[in-house]
């Protein structure tokens, strides 16, 4: 239920955030049906601004995972998105992501070590698909 | 004194001892606060006092009481004195001494990390909370018009009906007020968030109601009641305030790293139990 940003990260904020909730909906910290926090209340909590917060609710609802309405707030509505990465693209951002670790010098059974306990992490064996 | 407190001079028949003892102490006891105000942050937050207030408030004192002596009796007991040092010292001792001291000590903490919650916050007051104290409130309207008063008289119970109006955007507002987690438990860091909140908003609407009600029923009192009641509220103000803002110090201490787990039994930190 806790997302972090940091401002002087190369990603944009915005994006930080997105990916914030994002990583919440997929690891089943939030379900379809609960309320996100209003929008200034989160831009309070992360001291950043509203539209950042704003921005990144918008991109969540152009992917079909949360909805606004007026007076509701913002919903989380499912749990996949619309727009789902192909699998040329995943396999891609893995490569990407084993080069930085290859590159930084983690050993191989360092790196499967690391996704394993991720994948057990983000997706318990029991509700594995 | 009686431009103050007409009804507590017709009262009391002696309006030059009334006007000397106000002289006397509505100023000695606007210029003890804002010190006092320090003493109370510092014990709550266990930091160090700082001696520079406590001199400058001293001085103040001394200059108020020569003042007085070298004005004389009679001058020194117009409300005008009493005034300008109650209200003047007051404001001069807080903003300039004080209020920096309270500033310096956030800004002396490190910034949030930027580290949040997606839980929705909600404001929790018990049931019938927005009803009984429009009740309340319409039974002192009642009375008002029973008793019968002239057209300036209703001034009291419309300005008690707006404060009740704006109770509940004003505590909304509250909910909103920014909650940063971050530091070594961000999960123990939010459950405290959620104990000061129920008591900060909790304390807020008592003392709302309480203040509406009072305002509405003003023309209804006389003698020394208003007089009484009126300070009391705006000292539980006060005092709610500065430990409020302590406890916003604590939980961005806390947030630092700066003082050990406050779930322990040995904290150093200290909480005023209000009974909400």
């Amino acid at each position: 239920m806790i997302i972090r940003v940091d401002s002087k990260a190369p990603l944009p904020l915005v994006e930080q955030v997105r990916r914030g909730v994002r990583r919440a909906i997929a690891e089943k910290a939030v379900a379809p049906g609960d309320e996100l926090p209003p929008v200034r209340q989160l831009a309070g909590d992360l001291g950043i601004n509203l539209n950042t917060v704003a921005r990144a609710y918008r991109e969540l609802e152009r992917e079909g995972l949360v909805t606004t309405a007026r007076g509701r707030g913002t919903v989380v509505v499912a749990r996949r998105t619309t727009r789902p990465v192909k699998p040329a693209a995943l396999r891609a951002q893995l490569r990407d992501l084993l080069a930085d670790a290859k590159l930084s010098g983690y050993s191989a059974r360092a790196v499967r070590r690391l996704v394993l306990t991720e994948v057990e992490r983000s997706v318990p064996a029991r509700g594995r698909k | 004194m009686s431009l103050m407190f007409p009804l507590l001079a017709e009262s009391s028949g002696s309006l030059s001892a009334a006007r000397s003892a106000f002289a006397v102490w509505f100023p000695a006891f606007m210029l003890v606060m804002p010190a006092m105000g320090l003493v109370f942050w510092c014990w709550l937050t266990n930091l160090r006092l700082p001696l520079r207030p406590m001199f400058v408030t001293l001085i103040a004192l001394l200059l108020f009481g020569l003042s007085s002596w070298l004005l004389g009796p009679a001058h020194a007991a117009h409300p005008w004195h009493a005034q300008l040092w109650g209200m003047g010292g007051f404001f001069l001792v807080f903003f300039v001494f004080v209020f920096p001291y309270i500033r310096r000590t956030f800004d002396a903490l490190p910034e949030p990390e930027g580290v949040a919650t997606l839980r929705t916050r909600k404001l929790e007051l018990y049931p019938g909370a927005w009803v009984l104290p429009w009740v309340a409130w319409s039974v002192l309207v009642v009375a008002i018009a029973m008793r019968g008063v002239g057209l300036l008289g209703w001034l009291s119970p419309v300005l008690g009906g707006v404060s009740l109006l704006v109770l509940r955007p004003l505590l909304r507002f509250g909910v909103r007020e920014p909650e940063p987690l971050g530091g070594s438990d961000p999960e123990a860091l939010a459950a405290r968030y959620v104990v000061f909140r129920r008591r900060r908003l909790g304390f807020l609407y008592v003392l709302f109601v309480v203040l509406a009600l009072f305002v509405t029923a003003t023309p209804l009192m006389w003698g020394w009641k208003p007089v009484i009641v009126g300070p009391v509220i705006g000292l539980s103000g006060g005092l709610f305030g500065i430990w409020c803002d302590a406890q916003r110090y604590l939980l961005r201490r806390q947030l630092a790293g700066q003082d050990p787990p406050l779930s322990g039994q040995d904290s150093p930190t200290r909480e005023l139990q209000f009974p909400v």
